[in-house]
């Protein structure tokens, strides 16, 4: 399942980008959130193939099924509620946790 | 003299925030990739201090050709002794975003010593809805001071100045536990930091979202787009109307009281034809570039114009552009250079050398006063339900489709014959927060643009008109237009403009015309001036009626503007942007016989539907 396959209002964790995506690409679209481990909801999509709105924690990024197809994630988990979830949280030492 | 660098992720605040604290006037917009060159300005409160204010910029780790420009600038301007801090700008309402680029600038910092700090900026929108940033704490945990500011409410700002001041130079230690090499842990680290001391909640993304359901809706967002378009083409004139019926009057109350204070002759002839019916005719139209200026920044700002490139991006892509080059495509609605500029933003090579095809076609405000004037020449005033609907804005409307159709035919033409540059890169845009319109930026573009407007355009309209002006008034002294130096001019190249029902007079203005559009207005009121000879001035419109120019021509006139690339700062602009004279050649010459046929060609069907 990719990215693009997400029904609007639903959620999933992004897997691994296909091969054929470049690599500077693909380093992009982590920088950007869509990093391997993150929970990303589709917030919107619209019909006629328009590309679609995409949660990341607290941006929201559209993209066209060229680059959503590019993005392979796991099974979808039900109807997103809007919360951005860190799915990767990792320590920090020093950051007044 | 000592420089601070501003850096940040683009649609930052950056541009805001430079400008308030250098008290210029560069352009802001709500959308990502505004800046595009790096500016300069002197610190309002310490004037031995600069500012640099360098494009957005989401990673240090670049994909594109600009960005690397950009980016390796930060880097020669890190290795700058003169440099003597690093402000990085975040918007505190998508902290963990800002903060990935934050961690790679502060590693960059580290690396050449130089102090930064973290403008926490749109701390504006947290209040008010009641929400918090843990500044001490992320200054704490980042070990770098955090200020919070708002450019668009100027809160922070003497703090941010003074810690500018007081931080430079200082000898610089930054935590180990944020200088992170990887990428993934950037990441992580960015994320735990955001949970830590960002906002909490999701009342920001939650109104933003519920807007994009109706702004991005199948059906009400496609058209509330039309709505929307046709609201900005009906506006520039009824919104301009009385400005400019005032701007009018001052001319004529102006003619009428300085023209029988000169000795009659050549003074006094110059006067009215070349200052009042040539320069006059063209400053009548300053209103109409001013509040188009306004509504195309009042979109930027509202952050509605990276929905309309999401609407435009399925149509836009079956003429082989993005959504992105929506942007630049409106921009060029108000002037081409910025469109030219803004381009950069279409990150695919091949798709932004399309952009560049269409650019020039896009109808820009230097076309408005033509069209306005064959408008009002052409098509009656009258309106329905309080002027929102009028028959003139929608001849306006018209015209404008046509140049951006015309503009996406030569796109796909080209897109399906073209193999150039194939190799392409994916649609991902940013959605920026819905922001109401910061109002005085606003105005201070359009003042600004209608400024430039009359300085940069009226010292070529008044070169230019005072030498038609002297080769339509000598050697007969205004006796006869047509036996002056120029009516032979005219009449010799009367043959080219024939095919479309034109004289010699409007051939003669659209050959001035290829300097700038809108002297072909200064140039037909100055001919006119001469040939009527009277020292009341009647408007120019009403000269065309009187002229008995066919409505063929008129409609001919119309498409030879809305083709021709008449613009010589268009073609240095694209000469600047693309490294060679290829492209600009290419387009004047193929644009200039498109215009030229298909002005006959309208002139043909027009005339034979009237008659």
């Amino acid at each position: 399942m990719t990215l693009w396959d997400l029904k609007q209002g639903t959620s999933a964790t992004v897997q691994s980008f296909v091969s054929s995506l470049e690599s500077s690409y693909r380093t992009r679209l982590s920088e950007l959130g869509f990093h391997p481990g993150e929970l990303i909801s589709c917030v919107l999509s619209p019909s006629l193939g328009a590309p679609k709105l995409y949660r990341v924690n607290n941006s929201v990024y559209s993209l066209d099924d060229s680059v959503a197809s590019l993005i392979k994630v796991g099974s979808s988990v039900g109807k997103s509620t809007g919360t951005s979830v860190g799915s990767m949280a990792g320590s920090l030492a020093g950051t007044g946790e | 003299m000592s420089k601070t660098i501003l850096i940040g992720s683009p649609n930052s605040g950056k541009s805001l925030l430079f400008n308030r604290l250098t008290g210029l006037n560069q352009k802001v917009a709500n959308f990502p990739g505004v800046t595009v060159d790096i500016n300069s300005g002197k610190s309002l409160a310490h004037p031995d201090n600069v500012f640099l204010d360098f494009p957005g910029a989401y990673s240090l780790q670049t994909i594109s050709g600009e960005e690397k420009i950009a980016v390796e600038a930060f880097y020669l301007a890190l290795q700058d002794p003169q440099t003597s801090s690093v402000i990085c700008v975040v918007d505190v309402t998508r902290l963990e975003k800002g903060l990935i680029f934050a961690l790679q600038v502060i590693n960059a910092c580290a690396e050449h010593q130089k102090p930064l700090i973290i403008a926490a900026n749109m701390i504006d929108v947290l209040n008010q809805h009641s929400l918090n940033l843990d500044a001490a704490g992320l200054e704490k945990a980042l070990k770098v001071p955090v200020i919070e500011v708002s450019a668009k409410s100027g809160s922070g700002i003497e703090q941010l100045q003074e810690q500018a001041i007081n931080h430079r130079d200082l000898p610089t230690t930054y935590s180990s536990d944020i200088i992170a090499s990887d990428e993934s842990v950037t990441h992580r680290q960015a994320q735990q930091l955001a949970m830590n001391f960002g906002p909490k909640g999701d009342l920001l993304i939650n109104a933003q979202t519920r807007l994009d359901e109706f702004f991005l809706h199948s059906w009400f967002g496609g058209i509330s787009f039309l709505v929307i378009m046709y609201l900005l083409f009906q506006s520039i004139f009824t919104w301009a109307a009385p400005v400019m019926d005032g701007v009018e009057s001052i001319l004529q109350l102006m003619s009428e009281f300085i023209l029988p204070l000169l000795p009659a002759g050549a003074i006094s002839d110059f006067t009215a034809d070349a200052l009042f019916g040539g320069i006059g005719a063209f400053l009548v139209f300053v209103p109409q570039i001013f509040v188009l200026t306004l509504v195309v920044g009042m979109l930027e700002d509202s952050g509605y114009l990276a929905r309309a490139a999401v609407i435009c991006h399925k149509p836009l892509r079956l003429f082989g552009l993005t959504g992105k080059s929506f942007i630049p495509m409106l921009s060029s609605v108000a002037c081409a250079i910025p469109g030219i500029y803004a381009a950069r933003t279409v990150d695919s090579p091949r798709k932004r050398w399309l952009t560049y095809l269409a650019i020039p076609l896009m109808p820009c405000s230097a076309r408005l006063p033509v069209y306005s004037l064959l408008i009002a020449a052409f098509i009656p005033a009258t309106s329905m339900f309080g002027g929102l609907i009028g028959w003139q804005g929608l001849a306006m409307f018209g015209i404008y489709v046509f140049g951006i159709v015309c503009g996406l035919l030569v796109t796909a033409l080209v897109s399906k014959t073209s193999k150039a540059m194939q190799s392409d890169l994916p649609f991902v845009l940013e959605m920026p927060p819905y922001r109401l319109p910061s109002w005085r930026p606003l105005f201070r573009n359009a003042w600004n643009r209608s400024k430039h407007f009359v300085t940069k355009a009226g010292k070529v309209i008044f070169l230019v008109t005072v030498v038609i002006w002297l080769l339509g008034y000598f050697p007969n002294q205004g006796a006869s237009l047509g036996e002056s130096w120029l009516g032979q001019v005219g009449q010799w190249i009367e043959p080219v403009f024939a095919p479309f029902g034109l004289d010699w007079k409007y051939g003669v203005a659209i050959l001035t015309s290829f300097l700038a559009r809108e002297v072909f207005v200064g140039t037909l009121g100055t001919l006119f001036g001469i040939e009527g000879g009277e020292e009341n001035i009647i408007s120019l419109a009403e000269h065309i009626q009187n002229s008995g120019l066919p409505i063929g021509a008129g409609f001919a006139l119309l498409v030879f503007f809305s083709i021709a690339l008449q613009c010589v700062s268009t073609l240095a602009v694209l000469r600047r942007e693309t490294g060679s004279w290829r492209l600009p050649t290419q387009l004047f010459v193929s644009y200039s016989i498109l215009a030229y046929a298909a002005a006959w060609l309208t002139f043909v069907i027009v005339e034979a539907i009237a008659s």
